[in-house]
């Protein structure tokens, strides 16, 4: 039963995949530019048809779509033109895992942070603490990563001196911290918020005054009781916010110079490196469907009463 | 106010119309080569960071520099842009352009020869000259790599700079084979050249980066990732020994170059995506010893105590432009664009606009160019605009149609000037003029359509890629070339132009030049605006560094550090 859910969804991957694919096909040879003119001076009208013919953009497009998507059904994107030297396999191969461990890190720290921020200003309803938690969500909710980034450079790096200014250097360095961080205080905030408000619900009802009054500690009424209910509702925003991790680190990588998937989809795309700009649009449509099933999964195990079908 | 050091740039830029006139005269007159223009770089460097007394060199000869990802590097594929500076740092040509003064200098040939009308060099190399990995370099790997940029299977986009070489252009086109280039190996040490034409100023070319052998064996062993670090075998005083995609770039020395070695043992770079908008916050963290200093920061950095005592600024042969559509109605009546011209304010657009980041250009050519002529400014005359612009038809600018004013937008300072312009010319002409900001890329496709379709106004700028004015009058401002699509087309122009480039005399030939250049903006053909700068702050206990005005960039060769 599971498995065959499992099948269907990751099926019904392949018509989404394709229309992504064909969407971002369509609207990038649209967009006016080419892949050259990264010099500083406009090229010579035959020089432009020369490399327009050897990288086979001179076809009609239709026919372009096609051989195109024949090499990507292959697993084949080939090569970047802005770095010759490089394939999109490879460019993906070495930026994936950079923004994989940046997003598990700033997951970790928004879930132990947030979270318990959230249950803080439920269980202290109305009090300084609540005011304090709301406060940080606030700023995190409404504050956009490129704001955040600039500055934490700013203060950590360029005043105070104790982080360097940008770069990767894994993510057990201290150049990890600041984009980290950055990526960490949107999805913190909406987890506290969550968190608060079903935590409070769930205080309200009737099985938590029962066992408040069997004389159960209040340490265990909130944690096992209460926290393991009111998480539903989070995790079903926790989906939403992961894929906002994992997609909205363009401008915190480009801002730190992390050399993530993020950096190469906004380089790609000014740079109008057609295949780079098509691997990592794919990448970031399979990260975000395949992050929707995993929530869809989860859900069952935290709540009985739903199943899957 | 102004925090610059003046002095420097004082003698910077008289040393450098000497060296360019000396190059351009060298290169007319000929065999007499390898000469060094005195004039130390080094004095000019002491004076601004005077308060360092000490020149002892540090042990450490490390210098740690920003730059972009480079983008598709490879000498013989790359126009220019991200990655050029490291490719000049490891790779060197037949002949090299000594930065510090313009001077033309032997580099892998130690003896060049024209033929009596300039259209055959010859070029003899220097005995022992080898690759970093130590086999032999000769005359054959010219031959093979200049082949190699029109081989279609290469996807080189800078063929054009090719095109004087016989054959080049026809190869482009597929009307000539690759074997028909004019260039040959009769022998290990001898490269022989032979031209479309007479062409005075083809050392000044042969320096420039799509000129540079390539090692041939490595690019047949490793196809496109020949330029990977480990791969990667160069001729120039620096090999590169690492490549973190988007992250790092290391140069160290070669040990097999043949010239002098350099003082700076290890060229660290820094990969942003933007290096003139993202370095200089690195700079400031001690993190790199030189940033650029974009328009935006400017204003920040003269205030700052620390940073203004750092600010180096380096002229750059080059200038921004209007470019009108002479053959479309109103700006083909030669009066509408001399009211156009003469109605800008250049020094307050230079030092008020733009807060002194570029400086007013009265005429078309830089004033490092030889050709460069300050009697053929149009003038600024407020009055004289009104009544060019009445002669026209449009008194008080009665009548006049809205004009379309097209500009890069990411390019702050070309928007700043344009809503300048939108001002003036609404002020003093009482015209309306509607900005049209398009991204960079957008831009280019506009700009590359223009060639058929017609349009008002557009501004774009030229810098110099070698010191000579053919590399504009001819290359851009010949009708038949009308690289900027303006269609201007002005016969005595295109014939003072044709008969100069080839003119053996350079003392003529540069009376040719300057009438050229009188033509050219008499007519208000293009309508010029400031000449660039490059503006950096570099450590003080850095010296040595140059930006030659022409392509500039970082030469780590020229560069040592002091004890600090």
């Amino acid at each position: 039963m599971r498995s065959a859910y499992i099948v269907r969804r990751v099926l019904a991957l392949v018509p989404t995949l394709f229309l992504v694919y064909t969407i971002t096909f369509f609207l990038m040879h649209a967009t006016p530019g080419g892949p050259w003119d990264t010099g500083e001076k406009p090229l010579p009208a035959e020089v432009q048809a020369q490399l327009k013919a050897a990288y086979g953009l001179d076809k009609p497009i239709w026919q372009q779509y096609g051989d195109y998507l024949g090499k990507v059904l292959h697993g084949d994107f080939g090569p970047s033109y802005a770095q010759r030297s490089r394939t999109v396999a490879d460019i993906i191969g070495t930026a994936l895992p950079v923004s994989l461990q940046l997003a598990a890190a700033a997951t970790v720290i928004a879930v132990l942070v947030g979270i318990p921020l959230g249950v803080l200003g439920a269980v202290r309803h109305n009090g300084p603490l609540d005011y304090l938690s709301g406060l940080i969500s606030m700023i995190g909710i409404s504050t956009p990563a490129y704001v955040v980034t600039s500055l934490l450079v700013l203060l950590l790096a360029s005043k105070l001196r104790w982080l360097p200014t940008g770069g990767w250097d894994g993510i057990f360095s201290p150049k990890a911290i600041i984009p980290a961080l950055s990526l960490a205080l949107y999805p913190l905030a909406v987890l506290a918020r969550y968190t608060r408000t079903s935590m409070l619900e769930v205080l309200r009802q009737d099985y938590v005054r029962t066992a408040r009054a069997k004389g159960i500690r209040e340490w265990v009424v909130l944690m096992r009781h209460c926290l393991r209910n009111s998480l539903l509702p989070v995790i079903t925003i926790a989906g939403i916010v992961l894929a906002d991790i994992a997609t909205g680190s363009f401008f915190v990588e480009t801002i730190y110079q992390v050399p993530g998937i993020g950096r190469y989809f906004v380089q790609s795309i000014s740079g109008r490196d057609y295949p780079v700009i098509l691997g990592t649009v794919l990448l970031l449509a399979l990260v975000v469907s395949l992050l929707n099933l995993a929530v869809d999964l989860l859900y069952p195990l935290l709540d009985p009463r739903i199943r899957v079908q | 106010m102004n925090h610059e050091p003046q002095a420097p740039r004082a003698v910077t830029r008289r040393t450098l119309i000497h060296g360019a006139a000396a190059v351009a005269g060298m290169a007319a007159v000929s065999p007499i080569l390898a000469r060094t223009v005195a004039a130390s770089a080094g004095n000019q460097l002491a004076a601004t960071n005077a308060f360092f007394q000490s020149e002892e060199l540090a042990a450490d000869q490390v210098l740690r520099l920003p730059e972009g990802e480079p983008v598709r590097f490879d000498p013989g594929v790359t126009s220019g842009g991200k990655g050029l500076e490291m490719l000049q740092n490891l790779f060197e040509g037949l002949v090299t352009i000594d930065q510090r003064d313009g001077s033309l200098q032997m580099g892998v040939a130690e003896k060049m020869e024209p033929n009596a009308d300039q259209t055959e060099f010859t070029f003899t190399l220097r005995d022992g000259v080898v690759w970093s990995d130590g086999t032999p370099l000769t005359s054959e790997d010219f031959v093979w790599s200049w082949r190699r940029v029109l081989d279609p299977a290469t996807k080189s986009e800078y063929t054009s700079a090719m095109y004087p070489v016989k054959n080049a252009q026809k190869i482009v086109n597929g009307e000539a084979k690759l074997e028909e280039l004019g260039v040959a190996a009769p022998d290990p040490k001898t490269v022989q050249v032979t031209l479309e034409g007479p062409t005075p100023f083809f050392p000044l070319l042969a320096a420039t980066w799509t000129f540079y052998p390539v090692p041939r064996a490595t690019v047949e062993k490793h196809g496109d990732q020949w330029v990977e670090a480990g791969n990667m075998v160069s001729n120039g005083p620096y090999v590169l020994t690492a490549w973190e995609h988007d992250q790092s770039m290391t140069l160290e020395r070669n040990d097999k170059y043949f010239g002098e070695a350099p003082k700076i043992t290890k060229g660290l770079y820094t990969l942003f995506a933007d290096p003139v908008a993202q370095a200089l916050v690195a700079f400031e963290a001690d993190e790199l010893d030189q940033a650029q200093v974009s328009g935006a920061d400017l204003e920040r950095v003269k205030a700052d105590p620390v940073l203004s005592q750092q600010v180096q600024v380096f002229p750059r042969s080059g200038t921004e432009f209007i470019i009108a559509d002479t053959t479309n109605k109103p700006t083909d009546d030669v009066r509408v664009r001399q009211a156009l011209s003469m109605a800008i304010e250049r020094a307050a657009l230079a030092d008020g606009v733009l807060k002194g980041e570029f400086s007013a250009a009265p005429t078309i050519l830089p004033d490092d160019i030889p050709g460069h002529n300050p009697a053929a400014a149009l003038g600024e005359d407020a009055a004289k605009a009104k009544e060019l612009l009445a002669a026209a038809g449009f008194p008080d600018g009665k009548g006049f149609p809205q004009l379309t004013l097209t500009f890069t937008a990411t390019d702050s300072a070309e928007k700043r000037t344009a809503q300048y312009l939108q001002g003036v010319w609404k002020q003093t002409l009482g015209i309306d003029v509607k900005l049209d900001p398009l991204e960079d890329k957008a831009f280019q496709d506009y700009f590359d359509s223009r060639k058929d379709q017609p349009f008002n106004l557009m501004m774009s700028y030229w810098g110099s890629d070698w010191g000579d004015p053919a590399n504009w009058h001819n290359q851009l401002f010949d009708s038949s070339a009308d690289f900027y699509h303006s269609h201007w087309k002005d016969d005595e122009f295109d014939k003072t132009v044709r008969a100069a480039v080839v003119m053996a005399d350079p003392k003529e030939r540069i009376a040719q030049y300057e009438n050229a250049e009188k033509i050219l903006n008499q007519d208000a053909a293009l309508i010029p605006l400031y000449h660039l700068n490059r503006i950096y702050v570099i450590k003080p206990w850095v010296r040595g560094i140059v930006h030659y005005p022409i392509l500039g960039r970082t030469w780590l060769k020229y560069a040592y550090i002091v004890k600090h």
